[in-house]
């Protein structure tokens, strides 16, 4: 015969609830939900013994700085962020948000840090993945963003930090990941089939900067691999890649343009090819290449536009 | 410090610094990318040899110091 093992904590747990009921709530370092678990166990703090069942749940107990550990496997419901927390699925299971409309995650934590690891964010109908509104930093690791209407991550703070990788931006609507503004770098992670750009780099406001450096990731399927364009007056957008691909998109591997602001990008030591149009593709802007990229099988061209030698140092 | 094929980007100060104390300090780096940084590639009294491959760009400064040219093999 097996057992629930959260049965066999029950009598235990309603022990210890009772004593934590009695006492002034003390700063809260964890918090825990489950597939089992109650939001009704907040007013027990959403302890191990009594999880709760949705992030937001445990996002509304837990203190500054702490963390929300999800226990198993389940959907845990959208949550909106504003505080410093981490938020983790450790390996081996299923932990998943389901967006029916809006965003997966919104971010909204000035002057915090925030971090996401092991999370599976889908969309049945919702916006955008991770909408990261304002922080001091992001970490977004082992995460699986997909089918979203507008993008996987949307970065649209100026003096955010946002670091992603080991993660999958796949089929969303706009961008695998979209910098409007702040500072982002990614490494090892991989944006297949979104509808603009797999990694993309393209300010929304007038005076915006959106810098972006990409390592050892890959882009295929999308329009564009990786695309950088300063859009409003005074915006700069400014892309950084190496050990990168950029294959298989519809149009080009790597697109720079510009508007009416200012665009710069730099690639080394990457692939770009069998892209429907160029590998790279300078519209306008300033692109710069060490020199070392390999750019070959392309449908139209290996390359359109200005394209600079950027000597190693 | 030897470091290859590594990247640097976004710091708030050097992408790769190689700084003197009282002892010896050194470092060699090849294949790297330095972006986003106030200084890419930053030699402070040490000895810092590249091997000319590095992807330095889009810093405050790209380098500062002497950096020494180590030729492949």
């Amino acid at each position: 015969m097996t057992t629930n093992p959260l049965r066999n904590v029950t009598a235990a747990a309603l022990a210890v609830a009772g004593i934590l009921a009695c006492g002034p709530a003390s700063a809260l370092q964890r918090a825990f939900v489950s597939s089992l678990g109650n939001d009704a166990n907040t007013a027990s703090s959403c302890v191990l013994t009594f999880p709760c069942r949705t992030f937001a749940g445990a996002m509304s107990v837990i203190d500054e700085g702490g963390e929300i550990i999800a226990l198993d496997a389940a959907g845990y419901a959208v949550v909106n962020i504003t505080k410093g927390v981490t938020i983790v699925a450790n390996p081996g299971f299923y932990a998943g948000i389901t967006a029916g409309g809006g965003n997966g995650i919104t971010i909204n934590a000035p002057t915090k840090n925030v971090l996401l690891k092991g999370l599976n964010i889908n969309a049945l109908g919702g916006v955008v993945g991770i909408n990261v509104i304002a922080a001091a930093s992001v970490t977004i690791d082992n995460c699986v963003i997909a089918n979203f209407s507008g993008s996987g991550v949307q970065v649209d703070a100026a003096a955010v930090k946002v670091r992603i990788s080991n993660t999958v931006l796949s089929s969303n609507g706009q961008d695998g990941l979209e910098v409007r503004q702040g500072r982002v770098d990614v490494v090892g992670s991989r944006a297949n089939g979104n509808t603009r750009g797999g990694f993309s780099a393209v300010t929304t406001g007038g005076g915006a900067v959106a810098t972006l450096t990409v390592t050892d990731s890959t882009a295929s399927g999308n329009n564009y691999g990786f695309y950088a364009k300063g859009d409003l007056a005074a915006s700069t957008a400014q892309i950084a890649l190496t050990r990168v691909a950029g294959t298989s998109n519809l149009a080009d591997g790597l697109r720079t343009d510009q508007n009416a602001g200012a665009t710069t990008a730099i690639v080394g030591n990457s692939v770009m090819t069998e892209n429907g149009a160029y590998g790279m593709n300078n519209v306008a802007g300033i692109l710069r290449s060490s020199g070392n990229n390999v750019v070959d099988f392309n449908t139209t061209a290996a390359t359109i536009g200005s394209i600079t030698v950027l000597g190693g140092i | 410090m030897n470091a290859t094929r590594v990247t640097g980007a976004s710091n708030s100060a050097d992408g790769f610094r190689v700084e003197l104390g009282s002892g010896t300090a050194s470092g060699v780096v090849a294949g790297g990318m330095f972006t986003q940084n106030a200084v890419g590639m930053n030699n402070m009294g040490g000895t810092l040899k590249s091997l000319g491959d590095n992807l330095v760009d889009l810093n405050g400064s790209n380098t500062s110091g002497a950096i020494s040219s180590l030729p492949g093999q």
